[in-house]
């Protein structure tokens, strides 16, 4: 009996692994808890979640200098925060990731925040109008099939505001879920609306804002026809780092007919190999698997202040990347640098120094046949001046 | 020197045979055996611009040390050549010094080329 016991109890633990990352879940309104049950059933499969009330003073995101949480869901408010925009960008910073959903109404704190990640919210009481792409012709509720990065088949529902990106371009903000063409926001008539927007930073830190609550609600979870559960796990597995996180390691260059790894300096003209390992992780599996780049992008720029060549890395065995090229004929301090910014992807910025030295005094090439003459006339001089020695001195 | 032929030794094949004739008369023999020396050296250089000009200077190492060994052997020799002729000598040193200077030039002037020649 006691056995039994315990063995139900080992299986009632086993599902809860205390290793699982902690999400703080901060809103203002105990509506949610009824309209995103889906959402949040979903979250509790893979993290243990906290729920706080946004306006109490029982949560810390620090604690003793140490974050308590690894992500954090914001549902906006019309007021504001009482922790502080520079904490939660501090959050962001050490590299954990942040959802935010957004609503039309939410107060400038937010507006303000959003503005930090390069992402702008439409105006106070707009909202996005599709007389085209919309459910069950209610043009408030509007469809797009326009997804980016997450692997959406269906369509999208959406119903609130739209967001809208920096103007200039920028290699970290991508539109996750854009609105369709017939879509507009008024009173500017604004078109290319963005309903997910997603931030990567530097520090692959990962920030989804969406424009609405609605699109994760349950109204449009349960939804078959609607690809939104699909959106809400894809968001889930994305914004917290689960899923197209890339980790580069054993990075070899090498002399070509050589095994000496990482050769103290290299020539000019000489042959180099360079390999790399490029892993992905597959949260399935749990663990990393190679990296299968889909067209031959991953680039290897060999770099002294301008790129002398920038040539795609052949994809090897297992998880190999490696090219086999010709240094140039310049001698410096060189770079190996990939510079692998993928959207979707974690940034992959790699920097490898070398030093190539120029011809060694005996390198050069030597007995070449089109310096003959040049020998020749050398040791003609030598000859000539030994025959003009003896003819001289022997002279009376 | 494009004169009238008024008289037979003042054009320029009268100049020449004038030369030749007080060249082959007036100089000392241990010169004229100098000045085969200079001029041999002198002909490998011309050769080795004309072969340059025709295929340019690739292993530019050998190239200027071929031009160097020879161009200046030949100034070294015309150096020793002023010092042994009493008119035109410019330093007041024995001739036995002079020949031994020469050397020394000749010496390091070879090596140098050697060194530079691959």
């Amino acid at each position: 009996m006691i056995k039994f016991l315990i063995l139900i109890l080992g299986l009632v633990f086993a599902g809860t692994p205390y290793n699982q990352k902690k999400v703080l879940v901060l809103s203002d309104n105990p509506a949610i808890y009824v309209s995103h049950s889906q959402f949040f059933n979903l979250l509790s499969k893979s993290f243990r979640v906290d729920y706080k009330n946004i306006q109490s003073n029982t949560f810390n995101l620090q604690l003793f200098g140490e974050w308590q949480y690894d992500h954090l869901i914001l549902f906006s408010t019309t007021n504001d925060l009482k922790v502080s925009t520079q904490e939660l960008l501090d959050f962001y910073d050490s590299g954990r990731n942040i959802l935010l959903l957004g609503s039309t109404d939410q107060s400038k704190y937010f507006r303000k925040f959003l503005n930090s990640f390069g992402l702008d919210m439409h105006e106070y009481g707009s909202s996005v109008v599709d007389y085209f792409n919309n459910i069950k012709g209610n043009q408030n509720v509007v469809t797009t099939s326009n997804v980016n990065i997450l692997k959406v088949d269906k369509p999208i529902a959406h119903q609130g505001a739209g967001l809208a990106m920096t103007p200039y371009e920028t290699f970290q903000v991508y539109g996750l879920v854009r609105g369709s063409e017939t879509a507009f926001s008024g009173p500017n008539l604004s078109h290319n609306i963005i309903y997910v927007g997603a931030t990567q930073g530097r520090n692959n830190a990962r920030f989804v804002a969406t424009g609405s609550w609605e699109i994760l609600s349950d109204e449009f979870l349960n939804n078959s026809n609607l690809g939104n559960f699909e959106l809400a796990q894809e968001i889930i597995l994305w914004g917290f780092g689960q899923s197209k996180i890339l980790k580069a390691e054993n990075l070899i260059h090498r002399r070509l007919d050589s095994d000496d790894i990482k050769p103290y300096n290299y020539r000019l003209r000489e042959d180099c190999y360079f390999s790399i390992d490029i892993f992905e992780w597959d949260y399935q599996k749990d663990q990393w698997v190679p990296y299968v780049s889909t067209d031959n992008d991953v680039i290897l720029e060999f770099v002294m202040l301008d790129p002398y060549y920038r040539l795609p890395l052949k994809k090897g065995d297992g998880a190999k990347y490696e090219l086999q090229f010709k240094i140039p004929d310049v001698y410096g301090v060189f770079q190996f640098k990939i510079n692998y910014l993928k959207p979707g992807y974690t940034f992959l910025k790699i920097a490898e120094k070398i030093t190539v030295r120029p011809f060694r005094h005996d390198e050069y090439g030597r007995y070449l046949v089109q310096a003959f003459p040049y020998y020749f006339s050398s040791f003609g001089t030598m000859a000539g001046f030994v025959v003009f020695l003896i003819a001289f001195l022997l002279n009376k | 020197m494009s004169e009238t032929k008024l008289v037979d030794e003042n054009s320029l094949i009268g100049i020449a045979a004038t030369f030749w004739q007080q060249y082959s008369a007036k100089t000392p023999q241990k010169l004229k055996i100098m000045d085969a020396f200079s001029l041999y050296c002198f002909i490998l250089v011309i050769i080795q611009l004309f072969y340059c000009a025709l295929v340019g200077d690739f292993p530019r190492n050998s190239f200027l040390s071929g031009i160097f060994a020879s161009a200046g052997a030949l100034i070294i020799n015309i150096c020793l050549r002023k010092q042994l002729n009493p008119e035109t000598r410019y330093m007041e040193i024995s001739n036995e010094r002079a020949f031994w200077e020469y050397l020394a030039a000749m010496v390091v002037l070879f090596l140098t080329v050697i060194n530079f020649l691959g």
